[in-house]
């Protein structure tokens, strides 16, 4: 199986390195992908699926650091590992509500607020909401790039940002009455 | 440019850093099936074909071959010049929701970009991201909820298959150069033109006028 991913690289370091990653971290994404999937079948459909990203977007990756590696690779098993529940569940993840949000916030709002706050608010998020933030405005990657990833539209991933701000918004004003 | 030391920058990396590590701290081995190492044995077989990355999944398999009956019935049955038009250089195939477009005139066209194109209207305020593939550079200009995007793609690479359902396509002069327009059924216009050496592709969701002057001020930037 790891041929197959080593086939779709180029560079003889590339394939060095993912090999490292695939055997060090393959265990540790299906173990993700199963609290969310519970199921045997679909986390190894997500690990493939995330492997197979991966492979075809390894040059692309920023895999700078080893904390930033494994957020990467954890968003990556994240989306994939949804992408099979949504699929199963025909669940269109709360997109009526996002589709009914208007407002923008702006991110000079939130300095009105100290940072272990801003933190609890952020870890209150939805983790879909969490990742669009996270790798739009930490990791610099385009609404496409996101969307590519997470397997929704662009159109979608614009609406996940600002819908993850208005939440967070609301979390800070009302703490947690609004749900 | 990037404010990292913001308080939502800072609590968004502490916070984030935090739940992603947490995320892969289970380290106990899992022994995969099977079924796991057949799929992928399967995949190898398939990738080796050129046609991998259209069949790679049944949905794709699917549209393939709903797509080799359609051409296949309008090439046959129906009257193809209702459906098919040839636009200045392009192949334009109309089907009821989307259509593909693809670019018939590559023999004397560079085979990999050689000069870079952008938008060089006032984009003050927007944030600007590139990405680079064979073949195409795909520039996005994002501020707010507006979202403009623009592609250049050299002439043997361009094909795609565009959003067209209920559009009314008419066209228009870019520096020239007749130009494909039309707002696609997601509110976003679209406009599509080749200057001879390359094929162009913008869309975006901000004022008509202001997107057709962003199209016309395209220019050379490098090379």
């Amino acid at each position: 199986m790891l041929s197959f991913y080593l086939s779709m690289l180029d560079d003889e370091d590339d394939k060095i390195e993912f090999e490292k990653i695939y055997k060090k971290y393959r265990s540790r994404m299906y173990n993700k992908a199963y609290s969310i999937l519970k199921n045997q079948q679909d986390s190894e459909e997500a690990v493939q699926d995330a492997f197979l990203y991966i492979a075809k977007n390894f040059k692309n990756l920023t895999l700078k650091s080893i904390p930033k590696m494994e957020a990467l690779l954890a968003i990556i098993i994240r989306h994939t590992s949804i992408d099979i529940y949504r699929k199963n569940k025909r669940d269109s993840q709360n997109t009526k509500s996002i589709e009914d949000n208007d407002v923008i916030v702006k991110l000079d709002f939130f300095e009105n607020f100290e940072v272990e706050l801003l933190k609890e608010a952020i870890s209150k998020l939805p983790d879909i909401y969490k990742d669009a933030i996270y790798l739009y405005y930490q990791e610099d990657y385009s609404p496409k790039k996101i969307a590519e990833m997470s397997g929704v539209s662009t159109s979608m991933i614009y609406k996940r940002i600002e819908y993850a701000k208005k939440l967070l918004k609301d979390y800070l004003l009302n703490g947690d009455e609004n749900g | 440019m990037k404010m990292d030391n913001t308080k939502f920058m800072i609590a968004l990396r502490e916070q984030m850093m935090y739940e992603y590590s947490n995320d892969l701290s289970n380290t106990e081995e899992h022994k995969f099936s099977a079924d796991f190492e057949k799929k992928m044995n399967k995949l190898i077989k398939r990738q080796k074909k050129p046609y991998f990355r259209m069949t790679n999944t049944v949905g794709k398999r699917i549209v393939c071959i709903m797509v080799i009956i359609i051409i296949a019935l309008m090439s046959t049955v129906m009257s193809v010049d209702a459906f098919r038009e040839a636009f200045k250089n392009f192949l334009f195939q109309m089907f009821k929701e989307n259509s593909i477009i693809q670019s018939i005139d590559s023999d004397s066209a560079p085979e990999v970009i050689e000069e870079i194109y952008d938008i060089t209207y006032d984009m003050s305020g927007y944030k600007r991201f590139v990405d680079k593939v064979f073949g195409r550079i795909n520039i996005e200009y994002i501020y707010e909820k507006t979202h403009i995007s623009f592609s250049q793609v050299v002439k043997s690479e361009f094909k795609y298959t565009i959003n067209t359902e209920g559009a009314e396509i008419s066209y228009i002069d870019i520096n020239g150069h007749e130009a494909m327009f039309f707002c696609d059924i997601q509110g976003y216009y679209n406009v599509i033109w080749d200057n001879d050496d390359y094929c162009f592709i913008m869309y975006g969701n901000n004022k008509k006028d202001e997107f057709i002057k962003m199209a016309e001020s395209i220019k050379k930037i490098t090379g």
